[in-house]
């Protein structure tokens, strides 16, 4: 048997120990913002994606029997359940005819290892209050539409936001889910008695909530100050210079604009996110679309 | 109160139901099930691994409307610097707050702190803790939809025994669980939410089917030691079973 002799010249094996190298996930681990530039370099993000692409939106509603209105959302591997439930409260007195629309975001530890067990982190917080400030002040509904009883009795919708698992841009997925969840809502009809003051409803649940407006929330982030990018990911979320969520309303209206610090961002850039953030709340509303038609057809 | 989430009305409650007030109370007949099945069958499983994406091993269960997911992280180092040549296995269980009757608080109640508890003790005896020196496996179990408590929590055994296992933890078998109910004298597998809500005890299993070895027993109501020992057995059938899903679903994950 021969043995081949080694390609190289002599003077190679020399230059080959001085170069140094790292495979790709110890070197994605050692220098993330390297890493990440060097595939923005070729206009391709680390999944894949260009730049300036959202990541497809998957919705399936009503898969949870127990909440009286519920919706699945995925973004890429982001995956989040809202779950609203339908119970009765007393109305605030100065406003006796006002139900109550209560969205608060989970993020567990099961969903990724960024999140401990206990009490709700920074990020959840934010993104639960942002979006509580979002639904009340737009307007998405009309809160007298949850009177049973004025001054007596009205629905208080807890809307539960539960992340199972996270890959970045939880604003984005909470609202979608939300949204659908709440055009999948259906309230039994109820009834109050005064003379026991409780209120009776019946089990099959025919009441469909009309909405007022309908609000996406678009999120982009800045690497570098000029690269642009659309939907970040977990791994680019920390590396990003400044990020901003855009909220439209279908052709026209505007929701929320939340750009929390972070580096300075032009007026093109906004005008250009703001113009894509239209686009993409056209996207979304035809992906949950589909998923109510798909239910009434099972 | 709680600060950290958006609080809505002090006091909520869930209307009375209209037709409950003048239904019959129907008796339940464990050869007549709602759903056609017969007092040994269980509801049809899903089982797949992978759920969780940066989680070391992951998990997702669904049978019947009950649906589970699972996260394992680590082994990790324990946060507390205390030395110890066992590792240790930290359960939690958690009920999503619209995955029963009434709405559950994000807060852990007495329930969901003893079902994190049987988690722990019908899983540790399976796991090679041993190996594992001053490292912690966080289990992290969510149930999204809850059909009868129960077997949710034997749904959770067998979907958090499977991420276990997806993580690569080495174990000596994998842990299937199943639950029983009693009325009367009669036994049936695996109660649904409305079953459970009229039987008199209940019995649950985990059990390491290969090795033919049971890690955890528990039974509540009162019931002849005949039918305990008739429910012990009708389990340990449908164990096997559920194992038969569980490896299959390993297999798949492999290919």
């Amino acid at each position: 048997m021969q043995i081949d002799p080694p390609a190289h010249t002599p003077g190679a094996p020399a230059a080959a120990a001085a170069t140094f190298s790292l495979d790709p996930e110890t070197f994605k681990k050692v220098h993330p913002a390297e890493y990440h530039r060097r595939f923005l370099s070729q206009n391709v993000r680390s999944d894949g994606r260009p730049l300036d692409k959202f990541r497809k939106a998957l919705v399936n509603v009503g898969s949870i029997t127990t909440a009286h209105g519920s919706a699945m959302v995925r973004l890429g591997h982001t995956t989040v359940v809202c779950g609203i439930k339908a119970e009765v409260a007393e109305p605030r007195p100065a406003t006796p005819k006002e139900g109550y629309l209560i969205p608060n975001v989970d993020l567990p530890a099961l969903c990724s290892p960024l999140f401990r067990p206990g009490p709700p982190g920074e990020l959840a917080q934010t993104v639960s209050e942002y979006i509580n400030r979002l639904v009340n002040s737009s307007k998405v509904l009309n809160l007298e539409d949850l009177c049973i009883a004025s001054g007596a009795a009205v629905w208080a919708l807890h809307a539960d936001i539960v992340c199972l698992n996270y890959e970045g841009n939880i604003l984005d997925a909470a609202l979608i889910a939300l949204m659908a969840a709440l055009r999948n809502l259906r309230l039994p009809t109820a009834t109050y008695h005064e003379s026991e003051s409780t209120v009776h409803a019946t089990e099959h649940r025919p009441i469909a909530l009309v909405l007022d407006h309908f609000p996406v929330a678009a999120t982009f982030g800045t690497f570098d100050g000029h690269h642009i990018l659309y939907d970040p990911t977990d791994e680019e979320e920390p590396l990003l210079g400044s990020q901003i969520t855009i909220v439209v309303d279908g052709e026209e209206g505007m929701c929320g604009l939340l750009k929390p610090g972070g580096a300075a961002m032009t007026r093109e850039v906004l005008e250009r996110c703001t113009r894509a953030a239209r686009d993409r709340c056209a996207d979304v509303s035809a992906a949950i679309d589909l998923a109510l038609a798909a239910q009434r057809i099972d | 109160m709680d600060r950290k989430r958006v609080s809505g009305p002090d006091k909520t409650v869930v209307p009375l139901l209209e037709s409950a007030a003048t239904a019959l109370p129907t008796v339940f007949d464990p050869d007549r099930r709602k759903d056609e099945r017969t007092p040994e069958q269980l509801r049809p499983m899903f089982m797949k691994t992978g759920a969780v994406r940066q989680a070391n091993g992951s998990a997702y269960l669904e049978t019947g409307r009950l649906k589970v997911t699972c996260g394992v992280y680590g082994p990790r180092q324990t946060s507390r610097s205390k030395m110890s040549t066992r590792g240790t296995l930290n359960c939690e269980f958690k009920f999503a707050p619209f995955s029963c009757a009434k709405r559950r608080s994000y807060l852990k109640d007495n329930q969901e702190r003893e079902y994190s508890l049987t988690l722990q003790q019908a899983l540790s005896p399976a796991v090679r803790l041993d190996l594992l020196p001053k490292s912690t496996v966080d289990v992290y179990v969510q149930v999204l939809e809850c059909d009868g408590s129960t077997s949710a929590l034997a749904a959770a055994i067998t979907c958090a025994s499977l991420a276990l296992a997806d993580a690569g933890i080495e174990m000596l078998d994998i842990v299937a669980a199943c639950s029983a109910g009693f009325i009367g004298s009669r036994t049936f597998l695996d109660a649904d939410g409305e079953e459970e809500g009229q039987q008199t005890g209940s019995l649950l299993l985990s059990y390491m089917p290969s090795l033919n070895e049971v890690t955890h027993i528990i039974q509540s109501g009162e019931v002849s030691s005949n039918a305990t020992v008739k429910a012990l057995e009708i389990c340990v059938d449908a164990c096997s079973v559920i194992n038969t899903v569980m490896q299959k679903s390993l297999v798949t994950s492999i290919e």
